[in-house]
């Protein structure tokens, strides 16, 4: 087991006596024992258990696993730490829910680590909507990102319309590679319609030449159409890319594009999609969208949740560095990079059975990472969410930094629950919702997206049909407050 | 399972916010909550269109207002309120109680604030408030501030606008 956690897989400290052990284990054992959780990976989390008492309880071999972590390994560097909504929970006969915030952190010092090289394949929608300023001003971003190259990453460059062109082929960003680039770039004009899957295909079979598990390997699809008739085949093509390591960021210009769509084909890969409703945003978005790839400490990073009997999963959010929805059935939980400068935050929501009084485990958390600047791939950190129920449960206020994530988190909700109203005929329902969360909003001092959702609130009334612009701006501009203010001494990104 | 105070959502124990409204859940006591989006809530909630097309009266639960607009086969459905102001929607964000904009009503002449509908010990009363066009009962028009009964069944044309009200109170 290279790079386990043994200590951690049996959740001690690694001064545990061979009594800590033998107990720690067996409690273990019990919890994904496949008889009593049945629950996706508990059976693998099962055998990793078992491996490690094996090695902890026999001395030599413990010893040798003791000098190895002094010696070779520098320790963990990924750390996983958790935030419960409440840690003490009544006794009851019906089911509750504790949300958990989770966060992970780089466990060394941001000036220590090396940044990792990008292999970056950046596919371009030139079908005719993205004639004239659209256009343009992609190309001028373009040739901006270029600019902003370090000579060891490696650029690709696609346009799609009904086909795809490879217009930069991918190379290092030497200097005169990045003028001819520039060149190339500034020959692309608008024709045709949007077939995502040829730019995408096209995309990823140029960003396999130089993949490498040392890199940042990241495909960005820049759009403002609907694709038709192939999504399904994209979806596949994400899923293949993200066992391929390569993750996928859609970036959506004007109100025409689908953005469940672009959701989901980039959450499959642990990616995010983002809106920009003007042209001229896209240049700084594709430069900050660099700096940050550049600035990746773990890479490919997954969730395994391991729930315990009876404890359901209901639901997952990445607040940051990108927030967005998670996909809960799909195990585990692709959640992405995790920049060397700040953290990366998630909201879990688990539904409990009905308990009785003691102490109660939820879940498992097993992370995996490659991290990419130390050379480690496969590295694990592990942490134990539990709770203890009690008969004479007093209630206390839960964690700030967690009702701050979940009420913004309970505002896009809202606004979710407005849109699928109005899509299946519910248009009060969809009213009423819109006008609530503009109030919410404003309350929160978020005056200009309140105002858009009171005045969609109002057309939506009138004319029982959702401007597809105010839905975009109002589903992209709540999911960004979820992002926490960033702490102060955060302004060193700047390299 | 607790119970969204301002708006009567049902949540797990547990929860935080009401995924219905957004409000608060934790905190204990109703007195300590905001109270800034209660007003919206209501005045949302009263005119909820019905789900049957035509209403005749008879499917009113005890307490319940039904005002039906002729030609439309549509139906606002009124509830738990001793009072109601019949309007139309003005450039303000000023919301009448029942908001008849979507009908027409300022085409056929209703003013932002036409008229009242007051329920009394059983009773339901009609009152013009001085509304520019006028209002009519069963074909005779009404003097402005001077409330008169209804019975269930009604015809009632505020300006030209034709409705019927029904209740079961």
């Amino acid at each position: 087991m290279p790079n386990a956690d043994l200590y951690g897989l049996l959740g001690i400290p690694a001064s545990a006596t061979p009594d800590d052990i033998k107990l720690a284990y067996r409690g273990a054992a019990r919890r994904f024992h496949p008889d009593t959780n049945g629950g996706p990976g508990a059976t693998e989390e099962f055998k990793l258990i078992a491996e490690a008492h094996a090695i902890l309880s026999d001395p030599a071999q413990r010893a040798r696993y003791d000098a190895s972590l002094k010696q070779g390994s520098p320790g963990p560097a990924l750390a996983l730490r958790s935030l419960l909504s409440r840690e003490k929970v009544p006794v009851l006969a019906e089911p509750q829910v504790v949300y958990a915030l989770v966060d992970v952190r780089p466990t060394l010092p941001a000036g220590e680590i090396p940044t990792p090289p990008i292999n970056l394949s950046l596919v371009i929608d030139r079908s005719t909507s993205m004639q004239g300023d659209r256009l343009d001003q992609v190309k001028t971003a373009v040739a901006q990102l270029i600019d902003s190259l370090r000579e060891n990453d490696t650029l690709a460059v696609i346009t799609f319309s009904d086909k795809a062109e490879v217009i930069v082929s991918p190379q290092r960003s030497t200097p005169e590679q990045k003028t001819m680039a520039k060149a190339k770039v500034s020959t692309i004009h608008a024709a045709g319609g949007t077939e995502i899957l040829r730019g995408l295909l096209r995309g990823l079979m140029e960003l396999h030449q130089h993949l490498s598990p040392s890199s940042v390997n990241h495909l960005m699809l820049l759009t403002d159409g609907q694709t038709y008739g192939d999504e399904g085949d994209c979806q596949l093509l994400a899923a293949l890319a993200a066992a391929d390591g390569v993750s996928l960021s859609g970036l959506g210009l004007g109100d025409e594009w689908n953005d469940k769509f672009l959701d989901e084909l980039a959450s499959a890969t642990g990616g995010s999609t983002a809106f920009l409703a003007a042209p001229d945003q896209v240049a700084k978005f594709l430069q900050d969208k660099v700096r940050g790839l550049g600035a990746a400490f773990g890479e490919r990073l997954a969730l395994r949740i391991l729930p315990d009997q009876g404890v359901k999963l209901l639901q997952a959010y990445r607040v940051a560095p990108e927030p967005g929805p998670l996909a809960v059935d799909e195990s585990p939980l692709l959640i992405g990079s995790l920049p060397k400068e700040r953290s990366l935050s998630l909201l879990l929501k688990f539904l409990l059975p009905p308990i009785s009084e003691g102490p109660r485990p939820i879940a498992r958390l097993a992370l995996y990472g490659d991290v990419l600047s130390l050379n480690r791939r496969g590295e694990r950190a592990t942490e134990d969410l539990a709770v203890t129920a009690l008969a004479s449960f007093q209630a206390v206020a839960p964690p700030p930094a967690l009702v701050d994530a979940l009420s913004k988190l309970s505002q896009y909700t809202l606004q979710e629950r407005a849109w699928q109203k109005a899509a299946s005929g519910d248009i009060g329902g969809a009213t009423r919702l819109l006008s609530t969360l503009g109030t919410r909003l404003l309350s929160a001092g978020q005056a200009d997206l309140a105002k858009m959702a009171i005045a969609e609130a109002k057309r939506l009334e009138r004319t029982h049909t959702l401007s597809e612009d105010a839905k975009k701006r109002i589903k992209y501009g709540t999911r960004a407050l979820m992002l926490p203010a960033p702490a102060s001494g955060s302004g060193r990104l700047h390299s | 399972m607790i119970t969204c105070l301002a708006c009567r959502n049902q949540e797990y124990e547990g929860e935080l916010f009401c995924s219905n409204c957004g409000a608060r859940l934790w905190g204990a006591s109703g007195e300590t909550l905001p109270t800034i989006t209660f007003d919206t809530n209501r005045l949302r909630e009263i005119s909820k269109p019905l789900a049957t097309t035509a209403t005749t009266g008879h499917d009113l639960k005890p307490g319940q207002i039904a005002i039906s607009v002729t030609g439309t086969g549509q139906s606002v459905l009124l509830e738990s309120r001793p009072e109601y102001v019949i309007g139309r929607e003005g450039q303000e964000q000023d919301v009448p109680d029942v908001n008849l904009g979507p009908f027409g009503a300022r085409e056929k002449g209703v003013s932002r604030k036409h008229a009242v509908l007051r329920v009394d010990r059983r009773q339901l009363l009609l009152l013009d408030l001085g509304s520019s066009n006028g209002t009519w009962l069963n074909g005779s028009q009404l003097a402005p501030q001077e409330p008169i009964r209804l019975e269930s069944g009604d015809e009632i044309r505020l300006g030209k606008l034709l409705l019927k009200v029904f209740f079961n109170l």
